[in-house]
């Protein structure tokens, strides 16, 4: 398992699936169905596709293509800070009927 | 898909399956079902106030307030060994979900199915063979399971057991091989999987969960042995 240095915590390289739960204090839906097109290389893919880099402070989200970092989100006692610079565009199915 | 808030669970039944690896079962009042491959988020919080979030995929599927998770014990671990070792019938514990729309099975679906488990990765296509075994459909379903020893084996009888003409079973060791085995002890190979799994033509789709190295392995396999990458769901439960 790769390991940070951060004295213990769980942290894992794991995939998109992972954001689910995550992402829907955020977005209020559950986002391993959208697509992210990464800035860096244009690639449109799912976001459960993206590799996942999550700890209890946060998580990473990287392309799966040039692996080059999507977004970050990171939480502290006061609030949520999401960095988006490296999606240039969500896309995010509509629930069906 | 809107995902609900935390709900309370108590721990219904705790059971060790395997050296490191316990099945439990939750009852969730007010859980509204989950399709085959979801899984979800549990919260445990400790008496200072601090809490742990991690994600279990779901053994068992439909309209229950029952669910069922598999937990292998990390060595590192802040809450697997505390869900393996300490956590009793009675227990309460939050969960979150059913989340996951990606890395599902949904009865409709009429193509041949290849289930190619690690380990523990085997808990979200245990509720896949579960829910193709009770709808009857006509698809072919086939599974590689993947693991280091027999011992290591979750749901082993009930898989051999559900073994039909709609549904093959192909085991792989990958330290210690059951007595009488014919091969040795190997991880998994590009020959083993062009051998056991639903060939490229037939345009399966596929469902790969395990450890990261172990799927990502899987799935250069496939996509070398003629699958399209868009027929390939992975899920990635970190580790080695």
């Amino acid at each position: 398992m790769e390991t940070h240095p951060s004295g213990g915590i769980e942290i894992g390289r794991v995939d998109g699936n992972a954001l689910a739960g995550p992402l829907s204090e955020i977005f209020r839906t559950d986002m391993t169905d959208a697509s992210g097109e990464c800035r860096h290389c244009g690639t449109l893919a799912q976001l459960a596709d993206a590799i996942v880099e999550m700890d209890d402070a946060g998580l990473i989200v990287m392309c799966g293509h040039c692996g080059r970092t999507l977004f970050t989100v990171v939480r502290s006692e006061a609030r949520t800070w999401i960095d988006l610079q490296g999606i240039a565009g969500l896309a995010i199915p509509r629930p069906a009927g | 898909m809107i995902v609900a808030g935390w709900k309370a669970g108590t721990v219904k039944d705790a059971a060790m399956a395997t050296p490191t690896g316990r099945v439990l079962t939750l009852e969730v009042p007010g859980w509204p079902g989950n399709l085959p491959g979801q899984h979800l988020d549990l919260r445990l919080t400790a008496e200072d106030g601090y809490q742990a979030v991690r994600s279990y995929s779901i053994a068992s599927y439909g309209n229950s307030t029952q669910v069922e998770l598999a937990v292998d014990e990390l060595p590192d671990g802040e809450v697997s060994p505390y869900l393996v070792e300490d956590v009793l019938p009675g227990d309460e514990l939050e969960v979150r979900g059913p989340l996951g729309a990606f890395f599902v099975w949904r009865e409709a679906q009429p193509e041949p199915v290849q289930l190619i488990a690690g380990g523990s990765g085997v808990v979200p296509l245990m509720a896949m063979t579960r829910a193709h075994h009770d709808t009857g459909g006509a698809a072919e379903f086939r599974m590689l399971y993947s693991v280091k020893t027999p011992a290591d084996a979750y749901y082993a009888s009930e898989l051999s057991e559900l073994v039909d003409d709609r549904f093959a079973l192909d085991w792989a060791y990958t330290r210690v091989t059951p007595e009488g085995w014919p091969e040795p002890a190997a991880r998994i190979s590009r020959a083993l999987l062009e051998r056991v799994t639903i060939p490229a033509s037939a345009a399966p789709t596929v469902y790969i969960c395990g450890p990261t190295g172990f799927v990502e392995a899987a799935a250069m396999i496939m996509v070398d042995l003629g699958h399209d990458p868009a027929r390939i769901k992975t899920e990635r439960f970190g580790g080695a």
